[in-house]
């Protein structure tokens, strides 16, 4: 069946021609008066959201406490091995490489749309994945990240699997990042136009019940997600 | 398929399964009430964008307005699917699907599929149809796993495995590791990532379903808690979405109510693990994603139902929230219904989407209390299209025959006030001696004889009493004048 026969079946239900025009639709519910602005009050109630979702929460005073706080995460998970990071203004000027290197990890930026999947594999041998975020979400404890900098051609440093494959997500935020509800999100993505080829919003590690209602973490996303607010 | 009472009588049957089909079913209601109590609380100190029922208002404005110009956003959506990079495709029927599934495997030389959990697929039967080509397909959500390792079909459309143990699970991942494991919840979960870790990354397409497509952008999504969503989106070099055709949404921010809506409903979480929005597939310059992105809309019955009475169902999000609250379902679980979708949505939809005739009897599960269309986010009127179906049965000859006799005698003697009477005085009379009386001083009939048997079987038979209402009525007319 063509696209034409689709939806002549559907036009003959709805008794409609086709030729009707563009329907007048206005979205969804106000949300410019929902929730605290006081950057302060969002970033403790994303830290205590996040907490409730197993995910764990650190402030950083200052851009350089960032490189040693994800040494230190790392050790105390007892990781070792390769730690895979976005290639993105986020995350590029925190040290973290020569941090990580010192602390003898093998620390590799995500490849640039080489042919093959090179960076799938890498993401996929690697540890820990380490990246920014576009937004974080104070009402859910929820992180947002583009697979390219959302309203931006051509920023190509990041993909879906840094996040994803390795058994350990840490993210990099600052505070002004913080919204208040995904209604937030949703408004500001639609106003910066094309989206990325993917936008992913994850609130703490991956879980399931499937094993007899029993709460299990980590069947197939992160098992641990680690955020640092600067 | 053994007829809808046999598969009902097995059900009850099978301890196990009620114990855990009830014990899932009150988890995720008691869940799903504290979520919305929670939400009404957040709304009223203005933390929240709305209580539960500005939401269910508000998704069910955006859900008809798209479905009134349902051709529209679906052009709409194929432009921006197709502007991303996208392919689209139209499928009439479980046929095309598989036609268009086939076209991709012969083109690409595929030889192994993974899927994220997909109620869509699951309609289309697409398991069967490429397995019996001689193709890999795995279940990748846990659940769905488990289930498809049992050779079984789920319990229910949220978490298809309640009703399986963790021993028989320790025993059938066992089988497939070549080794025992243990049934600790943890050594399971391992054992599960690491076997479909390395499926994932083998795999030629990663098929899934959407919970909602934005026509705006051409952006589908997904809700997931495991990450199998993400995983099979993003690692094979094939996307394969299957998508019905009433998922469309006009724009991004109509995204907050429907999203709002559903983790909470389903199984109480204020947001789920995980959201999805793929926007085509890889750019440019991107590292990964899939080279290709299809996305096959699906009719498969549900133009029937557009512009019909039974519109509204289409409005429908499969949050399960009807089963769980369902009497019937809660008793019975998810395979005597013996569709695709079970409890009160299933019975409603089932016989609409596909056959009338197979699925006749599902209309008939329901005691009609209204629960369901309590719980519904969507606020459908479920309760009333199990009476419409069911008056389309017998309208279509479908009831049974000696049933739809007694009840044509029953609408003829009520009809007739003296016949009533009489019919009143000899119910008192004839159930003098089957009366007893209870410490409370009223009286119970708990068996009775002949065709009344099969009722005083399982439950007790209120006697006819000496004097009706319509006798005391007057008297009570008399009373309330004073």
């Amino acid at each position: 069946m063509n696209q034409q026969q689709f939806l002549a079946r559907v036009r003959n239900r709805l008794s409609r021609s086709g030729a009707e025009g563009e329907p007048v639709w206005k979205p969804s519910l106000p949300i410019s008066d929902v929730g605290p602005t006081d950057a302060e009050a969002l970033t403790q109630r994303f830290e205590a959201e996040l907490t409730k979702l197993s995910g764990k929460v650190y402030r950083a005073l200052s851009e350089a406490q960032v490189a040693p706080m994800i040494v230190g995460i790392l050790k105390e998970a007892g990781a070792t091995g390769s730690v895979v990071r976005w290639d993105d203004p986020l995350v590029n000027d925190l040290g973290i490489d020569e941090a990580l290197t010192f602390a003898g990890f093998a620390v590799a930026a995500v490849k640039h749309g080489e042919p093959g999947r090179p960076q799938v594999e890498l993401a996929e041998r690697s540890v820990a994945g380490i990246t920014g975020v576009d937004f974080a979400i104070a009402e859910t404890g929820t992180l947002v990240m583009g697979a390219a900098r959302p309203g931006e051609a051509g920023a190509p440093g990041r993909g879906r699997t840094v996040s994803l494959l390795p058994p350990i997500h840490i993210a990099v935020m600052r505070k002004e990042q913080i919204v208040y509800t995904p209604a937030h999100v949703f408004q500001r993505l639609r106003a910066m136009g094309k989206l990325p080829s993917q936008v992913v919003f994850a609130s703490g590690p991956s879980r399931s019940a499937d094993i007899e209602n029993d709460l299990s973490i980590g069947v197939h996303g992160p098992c641990q997600v680690h955020v640092i607010i600067i | 398929m053994p007829d809808f009472k046999t598969r009902i009588d097995k059900a009850l049957g099978d301890q196990q399964l009620r114990g855990a089909v009830r014990f899932t079913a009150d988890s995720l209601r008691t869940k799903r009430n504290a979520a919305i109590a929670d939400l009404n609380a957040q709304a009223a100190e203005s933390l929240s964008i709305g209580t539960f029922d500005d939401l269910r208002k508000q998704a069910r404005a955006i859900k008809e307005h798209t479905l009134k110009h349902l051709d529209h956003y679906l052009a709409q959506a194929a432009e921006s699917i197709r502007a991303n990079g996208g392919t689209v495709h139209w499928a009439a029927d479980a046929a095309d699907v598989v036609r268009i599934a086939e076209e991709i495997v012969e083109r690409r030389n595929a030889k192994k599929f993974i899927k994220a959990k997909s109620m869509a697929s699951e309609e289309v039967f697409l398991n069967h149809a490429l397995e019996a080509k001689g193709l890999e397909v795995v279940e990748s959500d846990l659940g769905e796993y488990i289930i498809q390792l049992a050779h079984e079909t789920p319990a229910h459309i949220v978490i298809p495995a309640i009703h399986k143990t963790r021993r028989q699970i320790a025993d059938m991942f066992g089988e497939v590791a070549g080794r025992e494991l243990t049934t600790d919840t943890p050594t399971l979960t391992k054992f599960a990532r690491e076997t479909l870790r390395k499926k994932f990354m083998a795999a030629d397409i990663g098929v899934s379903g959407a919970n909602f497509l934005v026509a705006e952008t051409g952006t589908l999504c997904m809700v997931t808690n495991e990450g199998n969503g993400r995983l099979s989106t993003s690692v094979p070099p094939v996307h394969l979405a299957i998508v019905g055709m009433e998922k469309l949404v006009p724009t991004l921010e109509d995204l907050a109510v429907l999203y709002g809506l559903l983790p909470r409903s389903a199984t109480g979480q204020k947001i789920s693990t995980y959201f999805n929005m793929i926007t085509g597939c890889r750019r440019p310059g991107e590292p990964d994603g899939p080279e290709e992105l299809h996305v096959i809309f699906l009719d498969n019955g549900r133009s029937n139902i557009l512009g019909s009475q039974y519109e509204e169902t289409l409005m429908c999000i499969r949050c399960g929230a009807c089963l769980n609250f369902c009497p019937v379902y809660r008793n019975i679980g998810g395979h005597a219904y013996g569709a695709i979708y079970p409890g009160p949505i299933g019975s409603v939809i089932s016989p609409l989407l596909n056959e009338f005739e197979q699925w006749t009897d599902l209309p008939q599960a329901s005691s009609l209390c209204g629960a369901c269309h309590e719980a519904c986010p969507l606020g459908i009127h479920l309760h009333e299209h199990l009476i419409s179906l069911r008056e389309e049965m017998v309208a279509k000859g479908k009831a049974d025959p000696g049933f739809t006799k007694v009840m044509k005698l029953w609408m003829r003697a009520w009809r007739r006030p003296w016949l009533y009477r009489l019919l009143s005085k000899i119910g008192y009379l004839g159930m003098r001696s089957y009366a007893t009386k209870r410490a409370d001083g009223t009286e119970v009939a708990t068996s009775l004889p002949g065709p009344f048997k099969a009722w005083t079987d399982t439950r007790n038979f209120p006697p006819v009493v000496r004097r009706p209402f319509h006798e005391r009525w007057a008297d009570l007319q008399k009373e309330g004048a004073k």
